[in-house]
């Protein structure tokens, strides 16, 4: 377990690094926040009123020690929109997008990593040609007209989908009792089936358009790993044991291709934590991603900082995750330390 | 009759640049206990023959003709399904480069496990002390905290003892050592080599030693063949052929061995080099190297010639 | 490389691949778009008509038209310029800031490569697109600053590049003895390092211009930078989002079509430009 806690240690370089540039971002750069929290009728002095109450006036080492100490104590500020806590608003809001990234995320991985290996051991077969495809189509298509497209096709021209307008139609059906703030996840605890069935019908096209976009790096790098994999001199060996087709497949050539796909695991999550903010805004999710569109049609200025300072931080988690995920598959990353 | 028999055997590769035609009618058997060499530059076709005996050539290879039995099975016809069951069970192998050739990410131990869990229909409680008998039957030390190491966290030697213990731990009766010791240093060389005839010995194994070194197999092998271009063109005992070369290939070939007190600015390369398997070849491959060469060199088939029953050569003018 | 090579290499690049020289077409055409934009659009794309509110394409209008009466076409046309502009200044200054801050790293080492290479950590550790939104919303939401965010968001990928070049080619036999020649360090790195190192960052911009575009309009579609009524691909297909859920689908459609284009002749291009300089890399 050393090694996990080398990790933790590892993330704090990271951490002050995130910390210092949002308070740059919010606190150095030349936009004028004051100006924003004055709001559009205010004149010179009342400008210059809120600068002072909101400090900005001080010198920038004694504004940082301030924001460090309000950061500690899980103060953001306050939503102009909302009048609540930004923390408080971002922390109601994560669930759900929790819940839509996990699904995506899960989409994802379920179909990327077997057509990654498929395609690897049918070299020019559909399932590659399949593979380059999405490849391609993900790299040209913006995601938020992807999932605009599938609300079109799937929802107005085929009828399959519910209309996309948020996470549950509560018309019909009111949401689960809290217990994760995923709804989903709590219609299950709650033993509430058409609740869970309406959840799962507004969560899987949006899911499905942002999984699509991580999809493709997990595709391809499984393949590629997939191919060197097989090509390897320890696969020969494998077969020259008489090893079976499966257990060579699975336990010789996959999990050596696990390394790989974790590394790219840091790209993917920095995509869905960015792409989700759009996919929310498409299917109107009521996540923290349109929560902080809101805030910037709003020049909701604390929000916005607020946001993006905790999609910082879970950034840096999923990263620690996934390196912690790397040390797991491999020895060899455990002994580098 | 021999435990291993490769009788006529040719080998073709189809790639995108034309019919490679690796091996032409190679014959070689192994007998029981036996060591036998096969030795030649690289690119003559070794591997191509250690792989055909094992199934393991890729799908571009196709045998175009010829016969390999062992203990009586024919290979060939097997279904690959029977080959697998075969392969680490009959006939294992061992390659160069140990240390890429073991799985790096599963324990040393647990790679012998899968081999004995698919061949030695053991109780999977037995397994583990199955497999550090294996280890401990190549003389590693210590071979219960051994079983615990990952490949990268072994030297090449020992993970080279590694790859033995593997291929013996279902104790097979053919063994073939496709270069075992090439990138190894010489003292381990030395005891590696130390170990496969031992082990051969012991269990009375036909070994095939597939290497580019004649040094080398002239020190552990029974009998030599050498190999040139996709043919066999010399095979003898291992005295006749060190002290009596006939092949004009097999003389230049010592004459290239570096012998123990040789400085390595003494050592003779071989003139010329192979020649291309695609296009349309003489029936003596090696003539466009070779200062004997006569015109009917490239003309008629090349017939075997038998200086005594167990030393043949291919070539029309043998040296004496 | 020879003028074999190259010619070879040019004829797989637009001989054997055929994507390729549709993409320099298709780019061709939106350049004209992008210069000529306002002349070549049929109609003025900001006049509104009450009486032709999302009509459907017609010959009179081939992409229709949107909520307030403008022809799509036009705006599509029009809109080019603006799209493109933003992702090639972003491209451009990260080219040129990424090479310059690179090239220090990898040239001088020790502390400058030390803090140039953490603060290129830090903007990694956030969510690309995320900082991206913090930064506009920072600086102030206009165009100019839709450019300084893509721009850097993009620049540790030219950095750590530069970076990476420039200490290979540090060490190597001629920089030596230009540095033994007595020209000064500054003189060393602009003549002899960044000369060679130039073109696989060409690669590597126009590899990079598709996604740069993607992330502009991804930042106007959640109504960032341009305001109505500019056009601008991400803000129309913004705009026409409200009016799928009712059948009318060319006020999205046309211009998402229009930046999958884009992004797609741009991955095309540069794929063929990595072919062309390096043939092993093709897959
Ligand atoms: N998969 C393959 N495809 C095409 N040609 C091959 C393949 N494997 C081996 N060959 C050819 O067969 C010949 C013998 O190779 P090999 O048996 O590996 O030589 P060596 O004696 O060094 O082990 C070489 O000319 C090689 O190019
Ligand atoms: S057959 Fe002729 S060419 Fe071939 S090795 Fe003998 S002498 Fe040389
Ligand atoms: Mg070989």
């Amino acid at each position: 377990m050393a090694f996990v806690w080398k990790r933790l240690l590892g993330t704090i370089p990271s951490l002050i690094g995130v910390v210092v540039l949002t308070f740059f971002i919010s606190h150095a750069l030349p936009g004028d926040p004051a100006a924003y929290f004055a709001g559009p009728a205010a004149n010179a002095a009342s400008i210059e009123n809120i600068r002072a109450t909101l400090g900005l006036d001080r010198p920038l080492p004694v504004q940082f020690l301030h924001y460090v100490i309000d950061l500690a104590q899980g103060n953001l500020g306050r939503s102009l929109t909302t009048g609540q806590p930004v923390l408080t608003d971002l922390i109601e809001r994560l669930p759900a997008s929790l819940e839509l990234s996990s699904f995506a995320l899960l989409f994802a991985i379920s179909i990327a990593i077997p057509m990654g290996v498929w395609a690897a051991t049918r070299i020019n077969g559909s399932v590659d040609h399949a593979c380059r495809a999405v490849v391609t189509v993900s790299a040209a298509f913006p995601t938020f007209f992807v999932g605009l497209l599938f609300v079109y096709v799937f929802y107005f021209l085929l009828g399959w989908a519910p209309q996309p307008l948020g996470r549950l139609n509560e018309i019909a059906f009111s949401p689960p009792p809290h217990v994760t703030g995923a709804y989903t996840i709590d219609a299950l605890i709650a033993g509430d089936w058409p609740v869970l069935r309406a959840s799962l019908a507004q969560l899987i096209l949006p899911a499905i358009s942002l999984g699509l976009f991580a999809l493709a790096p997990i595709a391809r790098i499984t393949r590629a790993a997939m191919l060197e994999a097989l090509g390897s001199d320890f696969i020969r060996t494998a077969r020259a044991s008489g090893l079976p087709a499966r257990k060579i497949l699975m336990t010789y050539a996959f999990r050596n291709v696990l390394l790989p796909v974790s590394s790219v695991l840091g790209m993917v999550f920095s995509f869905l934590l960015g792409s989700n903010v759009l996919i929310e805004q498409v299917f109107g999710w009521q996540g923290v991603g349109a929560y902080a569109v809101s805030a910037v049609i709003a020049s909701d200025y604390a929000a916005v900082q607020g946001f993006v300072l905790m999609m910082a931080m879970l950034y840096v988690l999923l990263n620690l995750a996934v390196d912690i995920f790397a040390t797991l598959v491999d020895p060899r990353v455990r002994f580098e330390g | 009759m021999a435990q291993l028999d490769i009788d006529n055997l040719s080998v073709e590769f189809r790639t995108r640049h034309g019919v490679v035609r690796a091996l032409d009618s190679v014959s070689l058997s192994v007998s029981r206990g036996e060591i036998v060499g096969v030795v030649g530059e690289s690119g003559s076709g070794k591997s191509v023959t250690a792989y055909t005996v094992m199934g393991l050539n890729d799908e571009a290879a196709q045998i175009t003709k010829g016969n390999i039995t062992m203990g009586g099975i024919d290979l060939l016809a097997a279904r690959p399904e029977a080959m697998r069951e075969l392969r680490g069970r009959e006939m294992a192998m061992i390659f160069q480069s140990p240390r890429t050739a073991l799985n790096p990410i599963r324990k040393v131990g647990k790679q012998i496990e899968d081999v004995l869990q698919e061949h030695a229909g053991l109780p999977s409680r037995d397994l583990r002390k199955a497999a550090i008998a294996a280890l401990a039957r190549v003389r590693i030390p210590d071979p219960e905290r051994r079983a615990e190491a990952y490949p990268f966290e072994l030297s090449g030697g020992m993970c080279q003892r590694v790859m033995i213990a593997m291929a013996l731990a279902c104790t097979p009766s053919v063994l073939i050592a496709d270069e075992p010791t090439t990138g190894l240093d010489v003292t381990t060389q030395a005891v590696i080599m130390d170990l496969i005839r031992d082990m051969s010995r012991s269990t009375r194994m036909s070994t095939l030693l597939i290497t580019h070194d004649l040094g080398l197999a002239g020190e552990y092998c029974d009998r030599i063949a050498v190999m040139h271009a996709g043919h066999i063109v010399e095979i003898a005992s291992t005295e006749a052929l060190l002290e009596r070369p006939a092949h004009p290939y097999t003389r230049q070939l010592l004459a290239a061995t570096p012998v123990p007190e040789s400085r390595l600015d003494d050592l003779n390369s071989i003139p010329g080099h192979l020649p291309d398997l695609r296009g349309a070849l003489p029936p003596c491959r090696f003539s466009g190297r070779c200062e004997r060469r006569q015109p009917i060199c490239d003309e008629a088939a090349l017939p075997w010639t038998e200086l005594s029953p167990a030393h043949v050569v291919r070539c029309r003018f043998p040296l004496s | 490389m020879s003028i074999v090579t190259l010619a070879r290499n040019t004829g797989y690049a637009f001989g054997e691949n055929r994507l390729t020289l549709m993409a320099v077409i298709i780019l061709a055409v939106l350049a004209l778009c992008a210069i000529f934009g306002p002349t070549i659009a049929p109609y003025d794309p900001l006049v509104t008509s009450a009486t032709t509110k999302l009509a459907r394409p017609s010959a009179l209008h081939p992409f229709g038209t949107d909520a307030l009466g403008r022809d799509i076409l036009s705006r599509v046309i029009v809109a080019t310029r603006l799209d493109l502009g933003m992702a090639v200044s972003a491209v451009a200054l990260s080219f040129v800031v990424g090479l310059a801050l690179g090239s220090l790293a990898g040239y001088f080492g020790g502390w400058t490569d030390r803090i140039i290479g953490r603060s290129m950590d830090t903007i990694m550790a956030f969510p690309l697109f995320v900082l991206a939104m913090g930064i506009v919303v920072a600086l102030g939401n206009s165009v100019a600053n839709i450019i300084i965010a893509t721009m850097i968001i993009n620049l540790p990928f030219y950095c750590r590049f530069a970076r990476a070049e420039v200490n290979v080619r540090r060490e190597l036999g001629y920089v030596e003895a230009a540095r033994m020649g007595g020209n000064g360090s500054l003189r060393v790195l602009l003549s002899h390092i960044v000369p060679n190192i130039l073109p696989p960052m060409m690669v590597q911009a126009s590899l990079n211009m598709g996604w740069a575009i993607l992330n502009a309009a991804g930042l106007s579609f959640i109504g960032l930078g341009v305001r109505p009524p500019t056009p601008e691909w991400g803000i129309m297909v913004s705009e026409g989002a409200s009016y799928i859920i009712s059948g009318e689908w060319w006020a999205f459609m046309f211009p998402g079509g229009a930046l999958v284009l884009a992004v797609f002749s741009f991955n095309m291009l540069g794929d063929g430009l990595r072919d062309l300089l390096d043939p092993r890399k093709r897959v």
